[in-house]
């Protein structure tokens, strides 16, 4: 699994610089997270990273080359707007990649056990026309992993999917992430798709990497109020994490109450029994409701 | 008042069928007549024999196949000049963008009886005049500018991106172009060729100048008779003049019906 580097990244668009001495690292294997308002420059960062644009100066390289001297790149993008080819069937879609490398009949097979990992079976002969959004999203991810890239740059793909559609994408992200193995970019508008997915958060404003952190650590302590304002504000509080709850001064949590990367991660503290850990409440997840009829909110 | 509206827009399409119908029905009627003069609305007596007559023999069939085949070479090199024009149009910046784009478009403009004296001059400096091939370019300048129109729609609206996607995922310039690039472009190209050989079945004055009558199209058959007051000979020549376009565009239509599942997708 590939690293990542851009160094001194310089990148005009229209007569508008969109990039200015952009520095990054994104480790091999980790899921970094992109945040940042729209126009500062997420998406051109992915696209110079895939070698679809170049920069007008400085660096950009995977494992120490750089990527305009990849005949092919290791890096494939899954685009905000899905991009199927509307003339293919969802099994060509997701075989082209594949086909073009010349890998024939054995392109459709491994089309159809993508499609299969991807709760996608039966769409097979569908047309991207007759798609859903969700359905759409996930024939674009299972195009962009059937190739098994080495780097994958998702660019939001959780936008225009409702909540639940977005917690099941996240839990497939996560899944091909374990099994298959990449590094990955993914460029988010909203936090919680960040926070849920990524090893590391980095904050781009202005065309500029202002901030990298774990999730945790950038609520915690935001570089700064324009970077607090696109995180939100959060509270930390200490709590004791046993195998099935958590106990906090708010009371006692069952594990059911968490996210499943959180579980996960209870699991795996409490392995050797009860562990400190630290609960961050972030502005939106508390809703305050007045107490009506000694009902609490 | 919706209702209003709605048969509103049915006299509308009626009219405008009826606009075009008309001329085509006056012509058949005209291609069967025998005394039909005015102020009589239908003719005095029918007859066939204008569709047997000698005036018929012999030119007419082999100008009808010149006419078809420049239609479809035409057709042929608008495309091929049309693809990288659109695609530069709607994707790239560059110098004189705007004016390069107002003069690939001026022919649409500019009547053909303005420039065909210079391009019969281009012609014969070039040695194409008299011949098949400099007739297909005299008729590409009329024709292009309408696929180049209708394919620039296409890339601006959403060909760019695909071409994007489709590098991405490991196709070559050539891959992309014949997997996804064609295969979106082909409605649009079926219009657009539509337009081109509909435009060029017709011409008659860019034919007769830079083909100097060796060239021998339906409308150079057509245009003496319709001047010498002919009419009924005229009207036969309307009527074959007009089959292969109908056809052309009968099958265009088939086509585009059973390909487009999605009109927004394919952008047509």
């Amino acid at each position: 699994m590939p690293e990542i580097r851009l160094a001194g990244v310089h990148k005009s668009l229209g007569g508008r610089r969109v990039l200015d001495g952009l520095d990054l690292l994104v480790r091999d294997g980790e899921l970094l997270a992109l945040l940042g308002p729209s126009g500062a420059g997420k998406t051109t960062m992915l696209k110079l990273v895939a070698g679809l644009l170049s920069a007008d100066s400085g660096e950009v390289l995977v494992d120490g080359r750089s990527v305009s001297s990849y005949g092919r790149s290791p890096a494939v993008m899954v685009f905000q707007d899905y991009r199927l080819f509307p003339h293919m069937t969802v099994e060509e879609n997701v075989a082209f990649g594949l086909r073009v490398r010349g890998q024939g009949r054995r392109a459709f097979d491994a089309a159809r056990d993508m499609l299969g990992r991807l709760q996608l079976s039966g769409l097979e002969g569908r047309f991207p026309s007759e798609l859903s959004g969700g359905q759409a999203q996930r024939v674009a991810l299972a195009r962009a992993l059937v190739v098994q890239p080495e780097i994958l740059l998702l660019d939001e793909p959780f936008a225009n999917l409702d909540p639940a559609l977005k917690e099941e994408l996240r839990e497939l992200l996560r899944g091909m992430r374990s099994s298959l193995g990449f590094t990955s970019i993914l460029v988010a508008h909203d936090q919680r798709d960040a926070f849920a997915l990524a090893d590391r958060v980095a904050v781009m404003l202005s065309g500029r990497i202002v901030q990298v952190e774990s999730p945790a650590n950038l609520c915690i302590a935001p570089a700064g109020p324009e970077v607090e304002a696109l995180v939100g504000h959060a509270s930390v509080i200490s709590a004791v994490a046993h195998p099935t709850h958590l106990d906090c001064p708010l009371g006692r949590w069952p594990a059911e109450m968490l996210a499943p990367q959180y579980r996960d991660l209870l699991a795996r503290a409490t392995a050797s029994g009860p562990a400190p850990v630290r609960i961050i409440l972030r502005q939106d997840s508390i809703c305050v409701f007045p107490d009506e009829g000694g009902r609490h909110a | 008042m919706k209702a209003w509206r709605h048969q509103g827009a049915g006299v509308l399409v009626w009219m405008c069928a009826i606009a075009v119908v008309l001329p085509l029905l006056t012509a058949l009627i005209a291609s069967v007549a025998e005394g039909w003069a005015w102020p009589a609305l239908l003719p005095s007596q029918l007859t066939f024999r204008w569709w047997a007559s000698d005036a018929l023999h012999g030119p007419v069939a082999s100008a009808l196949f010149t006419t078809v085949t420049v239609a479809l070479c035409v057709t042929f090199v608008c495309a091929l000049i049309s693809i990288p024009a659109a695609r530069a149009l709607a994707l790239s910046d560059f110098p004189g963008k705007h004016t390069v784009e107002a003069m690939l478009l001026l022919p649409v403009i500019v009547p053909p009886i303005a420039v065909v004296t210079g391009m019969q001059h281009v012609m014969i400096v070039l040695g194409l005049a008299d011949t098949f091939f400099g007739v297909v370019l005299a008729h590409v300048v009329p024709a292009a500018p309408y696929m180049l129109r209708v394919l620039k729609t296409a890339y601006a609206a959403g060909g760019g991106r695909l071409e994007e996607q489709a590098r991405n995922l490991g196709a070559s310039a050539t891959q992309t172009f014949l997997r996804v690039t064609l295969p979106v472009l082909a409605p649009g190209l079926v219009v657009g060729g539509t337009l081109a050989f509909l435009v060029s079945t017709g011409q008659y004055l860019l034919t007769f100048m830079c083909g100097g009558g060796r060239v021998l199209t339906l409308p150079l058959l057509l245009y003496p008779h319709a001047a010498a007051g002919n009419r009924p000979i005229a009207a036969v020549l309307s009527i074959l003049l007009s089959v292969p376009g109908m056809l052309f565009i009968l099958a265009a239509e088939a086509y585009l019906h059973r390909k487009l599942r999605d009109r927004e997708v394919y952008f047509v």
